[in-house]
């Protein structure tokens, strides 16, 4: 196999249909959005990128999914209590364990890239700690190859 | 508030960011939407549009365009040879390149970085010899397909970014296993038969 030199970025976006990844090349990061069964390629040049934002989800849609979820959970585990079902006291169990993972990942965030001429998400970078895991090792590169730290 | 405000915007609900808000170790508050976020704003947001060379006119006995026989050549291209004016020449990979070897480059995919797209055989063969198994008759037209896929691409160029051949190998064993299992039924229905 020809070597490559492209080196895998932290994070990634999954679906059964559809997973997105970024790759760290030498003077590029390559965004691939692979649909199974092709994939397509987009590179930001490190001279090209002029800044990325990473945009927390607002405090109060975060307790609102919160609040949400709570009712749901409640809800079902009463339900679940009620009509002794055991199929409705799994599926609120397995609620709870997915909304306890999604707590221990921490807040989910958007992530977009921009150049002189797009802006564009990075669906790879939804979480804050993977998107700054990503970025302490982006940041560097590009400052590098426009050379000299932003002000 | 800066000059620069309106160059950065909240995504979340298109709010100019101040540039006191730029590269920030922690995170902000938007005023307008309340959501945290943080800049990382590079030098190239700072500088100007980057100037772009016009082509200037030939005069007599300068070499001219490939392309624009009134233009003034500036350079050849370092694949073709061909002068190139200041319009025509791309900067590429370090090289200067005239816009007809970039297309061919792009069209006959011989250059990997201006490849956009690529189909992964090993997956559709990988699929093909996986999931007619919920079916009893779907193997014995799919699972040929798989082996036929795995072989015909087996050296083709695969994702640009490092994959195994794992799936090829799977997708092999699997149709290899359904063929076989196909051929025994059929002998052993055949077998039956027989009086």
């Amino acid at each position: 196999m020809t070597p490559t030199p492209y080196r895998k970025l932290p994070g990634a976006k999954r679906n059964p249909l559809r997973k997105a990844t970024l790759w760290l090349s030498s003077d590029h990061i390559l965004a691939v959005d692979s649909h199974r069964f092709t994939e397509e390629y987009k590179r930001y040049y490190f001279k090209d990128i002029q800044a990325i934002i990473v945009t927390q989800i607002a405090a109060t849609t975060d307790r609102t999914i919160d609040l949400a979820v709570i009712i749901v959970v409640v809800f079902l585990a009463f339900v679940a209590w009620r009509i002794e079902s055991r199929a409705t006291a799994i599926t609120t169990g397995l609620l709870l364990l997915g909304y306890l993972i999604h707590k221990a990942l921490g807040p989910i965030c958007s992530c977009h890239l921009i150049t002189a001429v797009s802006s564009d998400k990075l669906p790879s970078l939804n979480r804050v700690r993977t998107a700054q895991k990503a970025l302490r090792i982006i940041q560097p590169l590009v400052e590098q190859a426009q050379r000299g730290p932003a002000s | 508030m800066s000059s620069l405000t309106s160059r950065l915007f909240c995504t979340n609900c298109n709010g100019g960011i101040p540039e006191e808000e730029w590269n920030t170790p922690d995170m902000r508050i938007c005023p307008a939407c309340e959501a945290p976020f943080r800049v990382f704003a590079f030098p190239a947001l700072l500088q100007g549009p980057r100037a772009i060379e016009s082509a200037q006119h030939v005069l007599e006995g300068e070499a001219t365009c490939f392309y624009h026989p009134r233009k003034k050549a500036v350079t050849p291209c370092d694949r073709c040879g061909r002068f190139l004016c200041a319009l025509c020449e791309i900067d590429f990979r370090g090289e200067h390149w005239c816009p007809a070897c970039l297309e061919s480059g792009q069209r006959k995919r011989t250059v990997r970085t201006l490849e956009n797209s690529r189909t992964n055989y090993d997956s559709i063969a990988l699929a093909l010899a996986t999931l007619p198994i919920i079916t009893i008759w779907l193997p014995v037209f799919c699972s040929p397909v798989a082996v036929y896929l795995a072989i015909r691409y087996w050296n083709a160029p695969a994702s640009i970014v490092p994959r195994t051949r794992i799936r090829y190998w799977l997708a092999l064993v699997l149709a290899g296993s359904q063929i076989i299992a196909i051929v025994w039924l059929v002998t052993y229905l055949i077998d039956r038969r027989r009086p």
